[in-house]
């Protein structure tokens, strides 16, 4: 994963698709949470809705309520306005049901209908109420009163005829107020609807008409008493039809519009019921649709963390790890470790470009340093040829200098004395100008011994470069036997000691060497009772120093190098040129090896002579 | 004629060459009649009389002809000891050498040589060399009186 967006997501892409996903991730969980908040809000909006709803339904429930009280009003009172009252709120009612017939929820409805269908019903029975309870006030106060006061008044006109006697006319007086009596419990009744009046003004109106065919029979004038007896029975008939109107619209109401308005009332609660679950059901699941809201949003933001975590994860170590990789090359770069291994990176991002850079860098960085090195060398080398060539030179310049004032010498000599010569002559003194030709001649002389020595100096590692292995024992041998005639000549002694080591070396420079070694210890060991020489050999840091070694004056510190310089001498009086050490020197260095002198005033000097490879000692003869 | 240095006053001529020594001696004479000339062959008895001089040993000399090349110490070392001693650095010293390498004269200059003269290499050269030096330091030595003494010989 982290591979292919190295390989194949450029940087700057890399980082932009994590600010992609991040702000994608916020949008989503937005678009989450919008959405649950509209849910959430429709829910609240159906909440609403229904909780109109039941307050219609109770309003409702109060209006039935309203509409049997007012029933009841106008059926005990018989107001009118109860009864119009009762109207209104029918058409209130119908209206309402009518609203909550057309709900979509088929169990509302259905009570709706129902209740409908009662109230249909209920308003029918109060209409029928309303006929009936017209009738009977009509039978009451018009019917019913009429025929009452027609008896009794006839039977007050039988109270008054002459022809009565006594016994009679106290009948009849009872009869009337038998009569009013009958009427008083009458009115009582429809006011009271007290069923005990019914009773009593049934009981009376029997008594009275028994009393009236009592005196019907006794009586001349039967005619009025017939008369009386037929009010009578209009007035009984009137009586009764008002009762029973009166029991009719009382069943309608207590019965029929009862059981009416008992159930609407009971579908009523049960609508009112039905919305209040409704209602219930609508938080419920509102809080449901909460909680689902919440759960999907924590879900969802969870899931896109998760996904995020290690997509960020993989991004930023697609980035770090190559940056850090990177800088810790360059680190090592910067510390000049010019073997630092640029991590094999070959991405094709902004750090790819960098790796290439660095890779590019470090090539660079190896190139310059091998060229430093290489220009390090070159002017190392430059420098020891340098200094090689200005000490040849020096050396050149020392021996050109040398040279021209050692050879220029015996030339103002001779010019010099010719000059003398010439003006000797000149004066006539000829024979001291004759003896001064001997300096001429000496000086001529002188001049060529140096041209011949300067000459066998320059031989040296020039000519005879030959080396071989030689045995350092047997030359010395043989050169000792070689000078024995001069060494006796000055009662010299010569020693060699064994021990001495084979070297590789050119043989005449050699014998070169020792024989101005021993020509300078015979030049100024003269003084000396028995004068000598010791040729020998010492190991001395696991090489051996051939010595040798005179009893001579010795030579004082100062003059220690001087002596090996060309053309020096200690003593002017002594022959030679001052070129026999200055060969010696040469000859050493010709071998790789050298030469010097130690010694201690008064003591004798010991010059030591080393070689660069002594093979070990050599063999004795 | 007349005469000759003060009574303590001589020429040093410090030469190790013995030809070259008896050639100037015989000039330098040829040129002051009665000047006394000290030789001294080697720079190790050089120094010896220098310091003796210059303790009050030895008089003083009127010049000193100093040739470079030079046993034990060399001309350079002997002209850098008197003009560096301060009762020696007022004595005229002229460098005769065989030498005319520009490293010795230019190291004979710094060293305060009075003069630098290199040994002539023709039969004449001698006579004449020593002759213009004579005269010049005869004019600039006002303690000397000297006559012209070639008129005698």
């Amino acid at each position: 994963m982290i591979g292919y967006f190295i390989n194949h997501v450029r940087l700057k892409h890399r980082i932009l698709l994590s600010g992609v996903l991040a702000g994608g991730l916020a949008v989503a969980i937005i678009a989450v949470a919008v959405l649950s908040f509209n849910r959430t809000a429709g829910d609240f909006f159906q909440f609403v809705e229904f909780s109109r709803q039941s307050h219609v339904d109770l309003l409702t429930t109060a209006k039935i309520s309203e509409i049997q009280h007012q029933a009841g009003i106008y059926t005990y009172q018989g107001y009118r306005a109860a009864a119009e009252q009762v109207e209104v709120l029918h058409g209130e009612l119908l209206s309402q049901i009518e609203q909550a017939l057309h709900q979509n929820d088929p169990e509302i409805s259905t009570i709706a209908r129902v209740i409908k269908a009662r109230l249909q019903n209920y308003f029918q029975a109060f209409q029928q109420v309303r006929v009936q309870r017209e009738r009977r006030e009509q039978l009451i106060n018009v019917d019913f009163r009429n025929h009452a006061n027609e008896a009794e008044l006839l039977v007050t006109e039988l109270i008054g005829l002459p022809s009565r006697e006594n016994a009679s006319e106290a009948e009849l007086q009872r009869l009337l107020s038998t009569l009013l009596l009958v009427e008083k419990h009458a009115f009582r009744y429809f006011d009271s609807l007290d069923a005990e009046h019914i009773k009593i003004a049934r009981a009376s109106l029997e008594d009275a008409r028994r009393g009236l065919k009592r005196l019907e029979a006794e009586a001349f004038d039967g005619d009025l008493y017939l008369e009386v007896d037929d009010k009578l029975d209009l007035y009984q008939k009137g009586f009764i039809e008002a009762i029973q109107r009166t029991r009719g619209y009382l069943y309608l109401v207590n019965v029929v519009m009862a059981a009416d308005a008992y159930e609407i009332l009971y579908q009523s609660r049960k609508l009112s019921g039905v919305l209040t679950d409704r209602m219930e059901q609508r938080v419920w699941s509102s809080l449901a649709s909460i909680d689902a809201a919440k759960i999907t949003l924590l879900l969802g933001a969870g899931l896109l963390l998760l996904l995020l975590i290690p997509l960020s994860y993989v991004i930023g170590q697609s980035i770090t790890r190559p940056v850090s990789r990177l800088a810790e090359t360059f680190r090592r770069l910067s510390l000049g470790d010019s073997d630092t291994k640029i991590p094999a990176y070959s991405a094709a991002d902004e750090l790819g470009e960098l790796t290439v850079a660095a890779r590019a860098f470090s090539d660079k960085n190896r190139e310059t340093e091998q060229l430093l090195q290489r220009s390090r060398e070159l002017g190392q080398a430059l420098e020891r040829s340098k200094v090689d060539l200005e000490r040849s030179n020096d050396e050149l310049e020392q021996f050109v200098y040398t040279v021209s004032h050692d050879l220029k010498s015996p030339l103002v000599t001779s010019m010099g004395f010719i000059g003398i010569i010439r003006s000797l002559a000149q004066q006539g003194r000829h024979e001291k100008a004759i003896g001064k030709l001997d300096k001429v001649v000496k000086s001529n002389e002188r001049m060529g011994q140096l041209i011949n020595d300067l000459l066998e100096l320059s031989r040296v590692g020039r000519v005879d470069l030959d080396k071989k292995t030689i045995d350092l024992n047997k030359l010395l041998e043989r050169f000792a036997h070689s000078q024995q005639e001069r060494l006796s000549k000055r009662n010299f002694t010569l020693t060699i000691e064994p021990g001495l080591p084979v070297v590789q070396a050119n043989e005449s420079r050699l014998l070169q060497l020792f024989e101005n070694i021993l020509s300078n210890a015979i030049k100024y060991v003269v003084n000396t009772n028995g004068p000598r020489l010791k040729i020998g050999a010492v190991r001395a840091d696991n090489q051996l120093l051939v010595f040798c070694e005179d009893n001579g004056p010795g030579i004082a510190p100062e003059y220690r190098e001087k002596i090996f310089g060309l053309f020096y001498r200690l003593d002017n009086r002594q022959e030679g040129t001052g070129i026999g050490l200055a060969v010696a020197k040469k000859v050493m260095k010709f071998h790789g090896g050298d030469i010097w002198v130690e010694s201690e005033p008064g003591k004798g000097a010991t010059f030591w002579i080393r070689f660069p490879d002594t093979t070990g000692e050599g063999n004795l003869p | 004629m007349t005469i000759a240095p003060t009574d303590r006053s001589y020429i040093l001529l410090i030469e190790d060459d013995d030809d070259h020594a008896e050639l100037t001696e015989f000039y330098l004479r040829d040129h002051l009649h009665g000047m006394q000339v000290t030789r001294l062959d080697d720079g190790g008895v050089a120094m010896q009389c220098l310091q003796a001089v210059r303790s009050g040993e030895q008089p003083r000399p009127w010049l000193i002809v100093l040739d470079l090349k030079l046993p034990k110490y060399d001309g350079h070392e002997i002209l850098s000891y008197i003009k560096t001693d301060a009762r020696l650095s007022r004595i005229p010293v002229v460098i005769f050498t065989t030498s005319n390498s520009s490293r010795d004269i230019s190291l004979a200059l710094d060293n305060h040589a009075n003069s630098y003269i290199t040994k002539p290499m023709e039969p004449d050269g001698y006579d004449a060399v020593i002759g213009r030096m004579i005269g010049y330091w005869k004019l600039n030595q006002h303690d000397l009186v000297l006559a012209d003494t070639r008129a005698d010989s």
